[in-house]
């Protein structure tokens, strides 16, 4: 659906589709995940956290809308990650792993935004380099977006997805 | 457009949008890096898509997070990075970036993200694989770091 509204300046503005952003969430990283071979997911209703350590890859969207990925990941589904990213390989080296979920974020990024993008063309979603954060007891915040999350527990560890855009 | 006119229009920024706030920011130096990394507490992260494509950040301490913040709220004591603190922390980070875009006159757009803050302990951030540049500021005794990267 194409939804147009005026901006304050009197522009035309593209707003979002309306769409179940949770569903396009889950959807999308149920598949992307199976075609990255991760194993399969069990939907969790929080995150589950523990204090240990933590990582989260970041992935700006700028467009029509403008917002951010987010995926998180603790230690063991990080190294699961890696070792998918690389073929195999199990990565040591903790630049080596930021930069395979820096990468696993920007394809499952890339996935999203692809979709939202096929649904109204003029939303016309990129997307900035992708960044990766580890530390223990983590606060990622995007002040003022609403955003939607899905949690899941893979075999090796814990995954956290979330989509925060304008207007959503 | 490289990194070098980036790091300066930044750098520029930086210093005019502190002095709004009556902040006395001291770059103490530049240092170009292989991959752009941070290992500050509180980092608010802009990203920009467009004409341009990259990232910057702005990390600080903790205690230096709440010296900008009470100086962008007037000077009024403020004892924690709470929902109103984080707030600003990402508008003066968007202020920054945004200025500095200003003077880039780049021909095509160039798109910010809204500002994300990551806060925690022991933190590591990768923010850019390719080649970059940190700024070193000395603020009321603290430092604060302003890492630029363009792709």
């Amino acid at each position: 659906m194409l939804t147009m509204s005026c901006g304050k300046r009197g522009a035309v503005m593209t707003s979002l589709p309306a769409i179940d952003f949770t569903a396009l969430l889950t959807q999308n990283f149920c598949s992307f995940a199976d075609d990255m071979d991760l194993g399969p997911l069990r939907v969790l209703s929080e995150p589950c956290f523990t204090t240990g350590v933590r990582y989260a890859a970041v992935v700006g969207v700028v467009g029509a809308v403008r917002g951010r990925v987010l995926i998180e990941v603790d230690e063991f589904a990080m190294a699961a990650i890696g070792l998918q990213m690389s073929f195999g390989e199990e990565l040591a080296d903790q630049m080596e792993l930021c930069l395979a979920l820096a990468e696993f974020g920007n394809m499952f990024a890339g996935k999203v935004t692809s979709v939202l993008n096929n649904q109204n063309r003029e939303l016309d979603l990129r997307l900035t380099p992708p960044a990766v954060f580890s530390g223990r007891n983590l606060v990622i915040k995007t002040p003022n977006l609403n955003s939607v999350q899905a949690n899941y527990r893979q075999s090796a560890g814990l995954i956290s997805v979330g989509i925060a855009l304008e207007g959503m | 457009m490289g990194l070098a006119i980036f790091e300066d229009a930044v750098h520029k920024s930086t210093t005019s949008v502190f002095g709004m706030f009556g902040l006395d920011a001291d770059l103490q130096r530049r240092q170009d890096m292989k991959y752009l990394t941070s290992g500050s507490a509180v980092n608010i992260l802009v990203g920009f898509a467009g004409g341009l494509r990259g990232n910057v950040v702005i990390g600080c301490s903790h205690s230096a997070g709440l010296i900008l913040v009470s100086r962008m709220m007037g000077g009024m004591d403020v004892e924690l990075l709470d929902h109103m603190a984080q707030s600003a922390l990402g508008e003066l980070c968007n202020m920054v970036v945004g200025n500095a875009m200003m003077d880039m006159q780049s021909d095509n757009a160039v798109h910010l993200t809204p500002p994300t803050l990551l806060i925690g302990e022991d933190p590591y951030l990768l923010i850019s694989k390719v080649k970059s540049t940190q700024l070193v500021y000395s603020l009321g005794g603290e430092s604060l770091i302003i890492a630029c990267s363009v792709e």
